[in-house]
Protein backbone atom coordinates (compact mmCIF):
# COMPACT_ATOMS: atom_id res chain seq x y z
CA UNK A 1 0.00 0.00 0.00
CA UNK A 2 1.59 3.29 -0.82
CA UNK A 3 2.23 5.94 2.19
CA UNK A 4 0.05 9.52 2.11
CA UNK A 5 2.53 11.77 0.88
CA UNK A 6 3.28 14.61 3.07
CA UNK A 7 2.50 18.43 2.34
CA UNK A 8 5.61 19.70 1.27
CA UNK A 9 6.20 16.44 -0.86
CA UNK A 10 2.86 16.85 -3.13
CA UNK A 11 4.13 21.09 -3.34
CA UNK A 12 7.74 19.59 -4.91
CA UNK A 13 6.34 17.05 -7.11
CA UNK A 14 3.72 19.64 -7.94
CA UNK A 15 6.49 21.98 -8.90
CA UNK A 16 9.14 19.51 -10.14
CA UNK A 17 6.61 18.60 -13.38
CA UNK A 18 6.06 22.25 -13.81
CA UNK A 19 9.98 22.98 -14.32
CA UNK A 20 10.41 19.72 -16.25
CA UNK A 21 8.18 21.16 -19.00
CA UNK A 22 8.50 24.81 -17.70
CA UNK A 23 5.27 25.94 -19.13
CA UNK A 24 2.45 23.60 -18.18
CA UNK A 25 -1.31 22.88 -18.61
CA UNK A 26 -3.26 22.30 -15.25
CA UNK A 27 -4.22 19.23 -17.16
CA UNK A 28 -1.00 17.84 -16.64
CA UNK A 29 -0.11 18.49 -13.50
CA UNK A 30 -3.46 17.23 -12.77
CA UNK A 31 -2.35 13.67 -14.04
CA UNK A 32 1.03 13.72 -12.62
CA UNK A 33 0.47 14.92 -9.88
CA UNK A 34 -1.79 12.08 -8.58
CA UNK A 35 -4.23 14.46 -6.88
CA UNK A 36 -8.21 14.85 -6.83
CA UNK A 37 -9.11 18.10 -8.32
CA UNK A 38 -10.32 20.04 -5.56
CA UNK A 39 -7.16 19.34 -4.03
CA UNK A 40 -5.06 20.22 -7.02
CA UNK A 41 -7.19 23.72 -7.34
CA UNK A 42 -6.18 24.21 -3.54
CA UNK A 43 -3.02 23.61 -4.10
CA UNK A 44 -2.46 25.78 -7.37
CA UNK A 45 -4.20 28.46 -5.41
CA UNK A 46 -2.00 28.32 -2.22
CA UNK A 47 1.31 28.11 -4.57
CA UNK A 48 0.31 31.19 -6.95
CA UNK A 49 -0.41 33.14 -3.27
CA UNK A 50 3.02 32.31 -2.20
CA UNK A 51 4.36 33.58 -5.63
CA UNK A 52 6.24 29.94 -6.63
CA UNK A 53 4.38 29.53 -9.44
CA UNK A 54 2.59 31.80 -12.14
CA UNK A 55 -0.59 31.70 -14.51
CA UNK A 56 -0.44 32.84 -18.33
CA UNK A 57 -1.79 32.56 -20.83
CA UNK A 58 -1.00 31.51 -24.74
CA UNK A 59 -2.13 32.43 -28.07
CA UNK A 60 -5.49 30.12 -27.85
CA UNK A 61 -6.76 31.34 -24.51
CA UNK A 62 -5.44 28.27 -22.69
CA UNK A 63 -4.04 28.81 -19.23
CA UNK A 64 -0.36 27.84 -18.43
CA UNK A 65 1.58 27.69 -15.30
CA UNK A 66 5.46 28.17 -15.18
CA UNK A 67 7.92 28.65 -12.11
CA UNK A 68 8.83 32.09 -10.64
CA UNK A 69 12.35 32.66 -10.28
CA UNK A 70 10.79 32.18 -5.67
CA UNK A 71 9.44 28.47 -6.90
CA UNK A 72 13.07 27.76 -8.51
CA UNK A 73 15.05 28.52 -5.50
CA UNK A 74 12.47 26.74 -3.62
CA UNK A 75 12.80 23.57 -5.61
CA UNK A 76 16.54 23.88 -5.14
CA UNK A 77 16.74 24.64 -0.65
CA UNK A 78 13.76 21.29 -0.98
CA UNK A 79 16.00 18.46 -0.42
CA UNK A 80 17.74 20.62 2.92
CA UNK A 81 14.33 22.12 4.01
CA UNK A 82 12.88 18.30 3.91
CA UNK A 83 15.95 16.72 5.86
CA UNK A 84 15.31 19.46 8.39
CA UNK A 85 12.00 18.70 9.04
CA UNK A 86 11.99 15.16 8.60
CA UNK A 87 14.91 15.05 11.02
CA UNK A 88 12.43 16.84 13.89
CA UNK A 89 9.20 15.09 12.58
CA UNK A 90 7.96 18.71 11.49
CA UNK A 91 6.30 17.29 8.62
CA UNK A 92 3.99 14.91 10.83
CA UNK A 93 0.16 16.14 9.82
CA UNK A 94 -2.21 16.08 13.23
CA UNK B 1 19.76 31.19 43.45
CA UNK B 2 22.44 31.91 41.65
CA UNK B 3 23.90 30.29 38.74
CA UNK B 4 27.61 31.09 38.08
CA UNK B 5 27.63 31.18 41.28
CA UNK B 6 27.32 27.37 41.19
CA UNK B 7 30.06 26.72 38.50
CA UNK B 8 33.14 25.16 40.58
CA UNK B 9 36.59 27.47 40.22
CA UNK B 10 38.12 25.34 37.11
CA UNK B 11 35.05 25.64 35.35
CA UNK B 12 35.30 29.56 35.60
CA UNK B 13 35.00 30.97 32.22
CA UNK B 14 34.11 27.65 30.57
CA UNK B 15 30.58 27.74 31.10
CA UNK B 16 30.04 31.52 29.51
CA UNK B 17 32.18 29.81 26.76
CA UNK B 18 29.82 26.87 26.19
CA UNK B 19 26.21 28.51 26.72
CA UNK B 20 27.55 31.14 23.77
CA UNK B 21 27.97 28.03 21.56
CA UNK B 22 24.59 26.80 22.92
CA UNK B 23 22.98 30.37 21.50
CA UNK B 24 24.71 29.87 18.31
CA UNK B 25 23.85 26.82 17.48
CA UNK B 26 20.06 27.19 18.73
CA UNK B 27 19.86 30.50 16.39
CA UNK B 28 21.27 28.81 13.60
CA UNK B 29 18.10 25.96 13.86
CA UNK B 30 15.99 29.21 14.67
CA UNK B 31 16.97 31.19 11.57
CA UNK B 32 17.12 27.76 9.47
CA UNK B 33 13.44 26.89 10.49
CA UNK B 34 12.38 30.34 9.64
CA UNK B 35 13.56 29.65 6.26
CA UNK B 36 11.29 26.43 6.30
CA UNK B 37 8.74 28.36 7.03
CA UNK B 38 8.82 30.74 4.35
CA UNK B 39 8.71 27.92 2.02
CA UNK B 40 6.12 25.58 3.54
CA UNK B 41 3.92 27.96 6.00
CA UNK B 42 3.55 25.01 8.35
CA UNK B 43 2.32 25.84 11.58
CA UNK B 44 4.84 23.42 13.69
CA UNK B 45 7.68 25.05 11.66
CA UNK B 46 6.83 28.16 12.56
CA UNK B 47 6.05 27.21 16.48
CA UNK B 48 9.91 25.36 16.41
CA UNK B 49 11.19 28.68 14.60
CA UNK B 50 9.68 30.86 17.43
CA UNK B 51 11.07 27.89 20.42
CA UNK B 52 14.73 27.82 18.76
CA UNK B 53 14.65 31.70 19.01
CA UNK B 54 13.58 32.02 23.00
CA UNK B 55 16.37 29.07 23.67
CA UNK B 56 18.91 30.94 21.67
CA UNK B 57 17.84 34.31 23.98
CA UNK B 58 17.95 32.19 26.55
CA UNK B 59 21.49 31.06 26.86
CA UNK B 60 22.86 34.66 25.42
CA UNK B 61 21.40 35.99 28.44
CA UNK B 62 22.51 33.59 30.75
CA UNK B 63 26.43 33.65 28.89
CA UNK B 64 26.17 37.88 29.22
CA UNK B 65 24.82 37.94 32.71
CA UNK B 66 27.23 35.59 33.84
CA UNK B 67 30.07 37.39 31.81
CA UNK B 68 29.04 40.66 33.76
CA UNK B 69 28.80 39.20 37.30
CA UNK B 70 32.24 37.58 36.91
CA UNK B 71 33.60 40.98 36.29
CA UNK B 72 32.02 42.87 38.88
CA UNK B 73 33.30 40.36 41.31
CA UNK B 74 36.75 40.49 39.76
CA UNK B 75 37.51 43.77 39.36
CA UNK B 76 37.23 45.06 42.96
CA UNK B 77 37.13 41.69 45.15
CA UNK B 78 36.88 43.23 48.35
CA UNK B 79 34.00 45.71 47.91
CA UNK B 80 31.04 45.21 49.34
CA UNK B 81 29.24 47.02 46.58
CA UNK B 82 30.52 45.54 43.94
CA UNK B 83 30.14 42.30 45.24
CA UNK B 84 26.24 43.09 45.62
CA UNK B 85 25.89 44.50 42.04
CA UNK B 86 27.49 41.52 41.09
CA UNK B 87 25.23 39.13 42.77
CA UNK B 88 21.90 41.59 41.25
CA UNK B 89 23.76 41.03 37.80
CA UNK B 90 23.73 37.57 38.87
CA UNK B 91 20.01 36.99 40.01
CA UNK B 92 18.66 39.20 36.81
CA UNK B 93 20.57 37.01 34.13
CA UNK B 94 18.90 33.92 35.89
CA UNK B 95 15.51 35.07 36.11
CA UNK B 96 15.86 36.34 32.48
CA UNK B 97 17.33 32.97 31.14
CA UNK B 98 14.37 30.98 33.02
CA UNK B 99 11.81 32.82 31.30
CA UNK B 100 13.33 32.66 28.02
CA UNK B 101 14.09 29.19 27.99
CA UNK B 102 10.81 28.56 29.95
CA UNK B 103 8.79 30.34 26.63
CA UNK B 104 11.13 28.18 24.25
CA UNK B 105 10.56 24.71 26.07
CA UNK B 106 6.15 25.77 26.73
CA UNK B 107 6.34 26.62 22.87
CA UNK B 108 8.06 22.98 21.53
CA UNK B 109 5.84 21.37 24.21
CA UNK B 110 2.81 22.74 22.71
CA UNK B 111 4.19 22.12 19.28
CA UNK B 112 4.80 17.94 20.18
CA UNK B 113 1.13 17.99 21.17
CA UNK B 114 0.00 18.64 17.82
CA UNK B 115 -3.21 20.68 18.88
CA UNK B 116 -4.47 23.18 16.59
CA UNK B 117 -6.29 25.46 20.20
CA UNK B 118 -3.83 28.56 20.82
CA UNK B 119 -5.32 28.46 24.60
CA UNK B 120 -3.49 25.51 24.84
CA UNK B 121 -0.15 27.44 24.68
CA UNK B 122 -1.65 29.83 27.07
CA UNK B 123 -2.41 27.59 29.77
CA UNK B 124 1.46 26.27 29.23
CA UNK B 125 2.78 29.57 29.92
CA UNK B 126 0.08 30.62 32.31
CA UNK B 127 0.81 27.77 34.54
CA UNK B 128 4.56 27.98 34.01
CA UNK B 129 4.98 31.49 35.04
CA UNK B 130 2.42 30.94 38.14
CA UNK B 131 4.51 28.30 39.61
CA UNK B 132 7.87 29.92 38.71
CA UNK B 133 6.79 33.69 40.56
CA UNK B 134 4.92 31.55 43.53
CA UNK B 135 7.17 29.35 44.17
CA UNK B 136 9.71 29.63 47.68
CA UNK B 137 12.73 28.01 45.41
CA UNK B 138 12.45 29.02 41.55
CA UNK B 139 15.36 27.68 40.28
CA UNK B 140 13.68 23.99 41.85
CA UNK B 141 10.80 24.50 40.39
CA UNK B 142 11.89 25.89 36.40
CA UNK B 143 14.26 22.50 37.25
CA UNK B 144 11.54 20.32 38.02
CA UNK B 145 9.18 22.23 35.08
CA UNK B 146 11.48 22.09 32.28
CA UNK B 147 12.93 18.69 32.86
CA UNK B 148 8.93 17.70 32.48
CA UNK B 149 8.69 19.81 29.56
CA UNK B 150 12.08 18.13 27.62
CA UNK B 151 10.34 14.99 28.72
CA UNK B 152 7.73 15.53 26.88
CA UNK B 153 9.79 16.95 23.62
CA UNK B 154 12.51 14.21 24.11
CA UNK B 155 9.82 11.51 23.55
CA UNK B 156 8.56 13.68 20.58
CA UNK B 157 11.72 13.21 18.97
CA UNK B 158 12.31 9.04 20.15
CA UNK B 159 8.60 8.44 18.73
CA UNK B 160 9.83 10.26 15.70
CA UNK B 161 13.38 7.82 15.60
CA UNK B 162 10.79 5.00 15.76
CA UNK B 163 8.54 6.07 13.15
CA UNK B 164 11.30 6.84 10.96
CA UNK B 165 14.59 5.00 11.52
CA UNK B 166 17.33 6.90 9.99
CA UNK B 167 20.20 8.88 11.58
CA UNK B 168 19.43 12.16 11.70
CA UNK B 169 15.98 10.92 13.30
CA UNK B 170 18.39 9.29 15.94
CA UNK B 171 20.77 11.66 16.01
CA UNK B 172 17.88 14.58 17.39
CA UNK B 173 16.61 11.87 19.75
CA UNK B 174 19.88 11.60 21.22
CA UNK B 175 20.63 15.17 21.70
CA UNK B 176 17.03 15.52 23.14
CA UNK B 177 17.81 13.15 25.62
CA UNK B 178 21.11 14.34 27.08
CA UNK B 179 19.38 17.65 27.21
CA UNK B 180 16.69 16.14 29.32
CA UNK B 181 19.57 14.08 31.50
CA UNK B 182 21.74 17.47 31.77
CA UNK B 183 18.36 19.25 33.36
CA UNK B 184 16.85 16.47 35.35
CA UNK B 185 19.66 15.97 37.47
CA UNK B 186 19.62 19.43 39.01
CA UNK B 187 16.63 18.83 40.14
CA UNK B 188 18.08 17.08 42.61
CA UNK B 189 21.80 19.01 42.64
CA UNK B 190 20.65 22.74 42.29
CA UNK B 191 23.77 23.47 45.03
CA UNK B 192 26.51 20.75 43.80
CA UNK B 193 28.81 22.72 41.85
CA UNK B 194 30.34 19.61 40.28
CA UNK B 195 26.96 18.80 38.79
CA UNK B 196 26.56 22.33 37.16
CA UNK B 197 29.85 21.34 35.17
CA UNK B 198 28.41 18.13 34.17
CA UNK B 199 25.07 20.02 33.16
CA UNK B 200 27.10 22.13 31.33
CA UNK B 201 29.08 18.76 29.45
CA UNK B 202 26.02 17.13 28.38
CA UNK B 203 24.01 20.28 27.32
CA UNK B 204 27.42 20.54 24.80
CA UNK B 205 26.52 16.65 23.58
CA UNK B 206 23.45 17.82 23.00
CA UNK B 207 23.85 20.99 20.96
CA UNK B 208 27.35 19.33 19.39
CA UNK B 209 24.61 16.18 18.01
CA UNK B 210 22.09 18.90 16.92
CA UNK B 211 25.05 20.77 15.25
CA UNK B 212 25.67 17.53 13.41
CA UNK B 213 22.73 17.33 12.28
CA UNK B 214 22.66 20.29 10.79
CA UNK B 215 25.71 19.51 9.00
CA UNK B 216 23.63 17.01 7.94
CA UNK B 217 21.05 18.59 6.07
CA UNK B 218 22.94 21.33 4.76
CA UNK B 219 25.56 18.52 2.96
CA UNK B 220 22.92 17.26 1.27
Amino acid sequence: MNRKREKTEIVHDILQVIRDRRKVRPTHILYKSNLSHKMFLDYIKELTEKDLITETTDKKGIRLYELTEKGHKYLNEYAAIKEFMDSYGLNQEN
Amino acid sequence: MSLSCLAPHWFSGYDIALESFFAIISLAVALFAIKAYRSTNQKQTRLFAASFTFIALSYAAQALFNFLAISEATESPCSVIELRSAIVLDTLGVLTSISLMTIGLSILTYMTLKTERKRTLWLILLISFLALWMSRNTLSTYFIMSSTYLAVIAWHFIDNYRKHKNSKTLTVALAFTFLLIGNAHMIFSSNNTTFYALSHILHFAAYALILWNFYLVLKK
